[in-house]
């Protein structure tokens, strides 16, 4: 069976090993799963291991490399679902216990494209119940309870997708599948030092997925590395008419070796956010500070770039409360709010609900001003750099909204325009805990963000590292 | 890199109640935060202090609060009741902000209809 060095490979690398015959898939997957068993379940990781689909999976892959029939670069790869996306015949509960045993008999569009690239779907990943779509204030907001960090086991994951970023940098599957809306990639990326990829709004398909904020909701890679993600990208891209936010095909497809050009690289044109986080923890901004000579070295030149002023976070943040409010009408209707394990999210979706119809059009003419306003910042720039958060991870039992109390603009400007964005590791703080930064890209450049990742990732280390379970 | 702390008022200007439903507060609650503003501990049994909000949205809040209690009411325990006055309180007090960006006629929704047809 493989050694625990092995489980923490990267995707591409364990499907080299697995197409060249020197690693089995069932192996693997027979590793991943124990793993998921016994350090998963410390971690909180998972919902539900979906380990008959597992194993089939795993023997139908390996049958087929063994004939040579290689499908795609993720051929045999295991890798987790976040437990939004519906699963033919597993359960999908939404983090949610009013949704506990909820089953469809269909799988998301993602899980079929995974399905059809021949990665493995061995377990669906934990989450904060509705995706935080009615809010939370602590970590454990979940019928899973918290998901653990596995840098620091009392360190909390960040949400939404927390058992994504848990199966991810603890080594217990090849990648995972995460979603955002705000902060829910990017956020458990951070935390725990993974690499998490958020694409241009409608590139990959949400049929299947519960929604949250239709006008938000994104799915997207978390991996140990931006090509991963880029790999993951290219199978889960695509147009999809079951989604009526879906771009064109034309759009929507990704070609992963667009962002492996290193030679383009090197002409990146970085605009560092000077009005993003009002104060960075110090070794955080040290990592920031080590992480723009690498770029600069590199070759990238960086210039200093104000993000428009405006109530940008107020209405994303507007948007959101009337779609989530939307979204989860029936519970909040029926009062089976009252089940979810948070005490804001119990009562938030009727705050929410009784926002005014003018007050949420307002929100999204502002949208369509701000989406021109961010826009013309690329003229002069191929990318936004900053921290992607100002503090390490965070304590298990803290109160979120004191813990977490800064402004992020780049996160609801981001996700409001439906902009693409990377968290990628860029050092550790005395605690060992990921210090990590983001680039957000143009309307539809996913390959700049994923390329400005791999560069920065081809010239360091952090993403190699692994916690010791 | 960093801004001036924020002013009070200017917390309470950029709070937003969405944010906390995506894992990510966006304001401090130096002054305002019932626990204190680095609590871990969700043992406060004190009714938190409302946020100030100019008179023209307070009205509107207390009109929204009852409009709410009126339809939900019923299902909320007094504890309850507080928080979310609290926190419907905390989501309005952006709102001047939001009705007073300058928009014109000519600023359409972005909200597009995809009109429909089978196979199309």
């Amino acid at each position: 069976m493989p050694r625990e060095d092995v489980l923490y490979l990267n995707a591409r690398e364990l499907a080299r090993r697995m197409h060249a015959r020197e690693l089995s898939p069932v192996e693997l997957t027979e590793s991943y799963l124990e793993r998921s068993r016994t350090v998963g379940a410390r971690l909180n990781a998972y919902a539900t291991l979906t380990e008959a689909r597992a194993l089939e999976e795993a023997h139908a892959a390996e049958r087929e490399i063994e004939r040579g029939q290689i499908r795609s670069a993720l051929h045999g790869v295991p890798y987790a679902a976040k437990d939004l996306l519906a699963t033919r015949g597993d359960a999908t509960e939404w983090g949610a216990r009013p949704y506990a045993g909820q089953t469809f008999d269909f799988d998301a569009t993602v899980i079929r494209k995974l399905h059809d690239a021949g990665a493995i779907l061995i377990g669906k990943a934990a989450m904060i119940e509705l995706a935080g779509g009615l809010g939370y204030r602590y970590g454990n907001a979940s019928s899973s309870g918290a998901a653990r960090n596995p840098w620091s086991t009392d360190c909390w994951t960040c949400g939404s997708s927390s058992g994504s970023a848990a199966v991810v940098a603890g080594g217990l599957a090849g990648f995972a599948i995460g979603t955002e809306t705000w902060g829910s990639i990017l956020c458990p990326s951070a935390y725990t030092g993974s690499t998490g990829f958020r694409p241009t709004y409608g590139r990959v398909s949400r049929h299947g997925g519960m929604a949250l904020a239709p006008s938000l909701d994104k799915i997207g890679p978390m991996a140990r590395s931006a090509e991963d993600c880029a790999l993951v990208l290219e199978v889960i891209a695509g147009h999809d008419s079951a989604d009526g936010a879906s771009l064109p095909e034309s759009d929507a497809l990704f070609r992963a070796d667009s962002s492996m050009s290193s030679s383009m690289s090197s002409r990146l044109r970085i605009g560092w956010l000077t009005n993003q986080w009002s104060k960075l923890d110090p070794e955080i901004e040290v990592a920031m500070d080590a992480a723009r000579a690498e770029l600069q070295n590199a070759g990238c030149t960086f210039q200093d770039v104000a993000l428009p002023e405006g109530p940008w976070e107020a209405a994303a943040g507007l948007v959101i409360s009337v779609e989530a409010a939307a979204a989860y009408q029936e519970i909040i209707e029926s009062g089976r709010v009252s089940l979810l394990v948070d005490d804001l999210g119990k009562i938030g979706g009727y705050i929410n609900e009784a926002i005014p119809a003018s007050d949420y059009v307002r929100a999204l003419r502002i949208r369509a001003v701000l989406q021109r306003k961010i826009d013309a910042l690329f003229d002069e720039v191929d990318l936004l750099m900053t921290a992607t958060l100002p503090v390490p991870a965070t304590k298990i039992e803290a109160d979120l909204y004191a813990a977490l109390a800064f402004s992020d603009p780049i996160g609801g400007i981001g996700n409001f325009c439906g902009l693409p964005a990377a968290s990628v590791p860029a050092g550790f703080t005395g605690a060992g805990l990921p210090a990590c930064v983001q680039f957000v890209g143009r309307a539809f450049d996913d390959a700049t963000v994923l390329r400005a990742a791999m560069l920065f990732q081809s010239r360091t280390d952090w993403h190699l590292r692994h916690p010791s379970l | 890199m960093a801004k001036e702390p924020l002013s009070r008022r200017e917390f309470v200007r950029r709070s937003v109640l969405g944010i906390v439903t995506t894992a990510m507060a966006t304001r401090a609650l130096a002054d305002n935060d019932p626990a204190g503003g680095n609590s871990t501990s969700r043992d406060s049994t004190d009714a938190p202090a409302l946020p100030e909000l100019a008179a023209e949205i307070r009205t509107e809040a207390e009109q929204r609060y009852a409009a709410i209690l009126a339809r939900r009411g019923e299902r909320l325990s007094e504890k309850q009741r507080e928080e979310m006055r609290y926190w419907l309180y905390l989501s309005m007090s952006s709102l001047p902000a939001l009705r007073a960006f300058p928009l014109t006629n000519a600023d359409e929704p972005a909200l597009v209809l995809r009109p429909y047809r089978k196979g199309a």
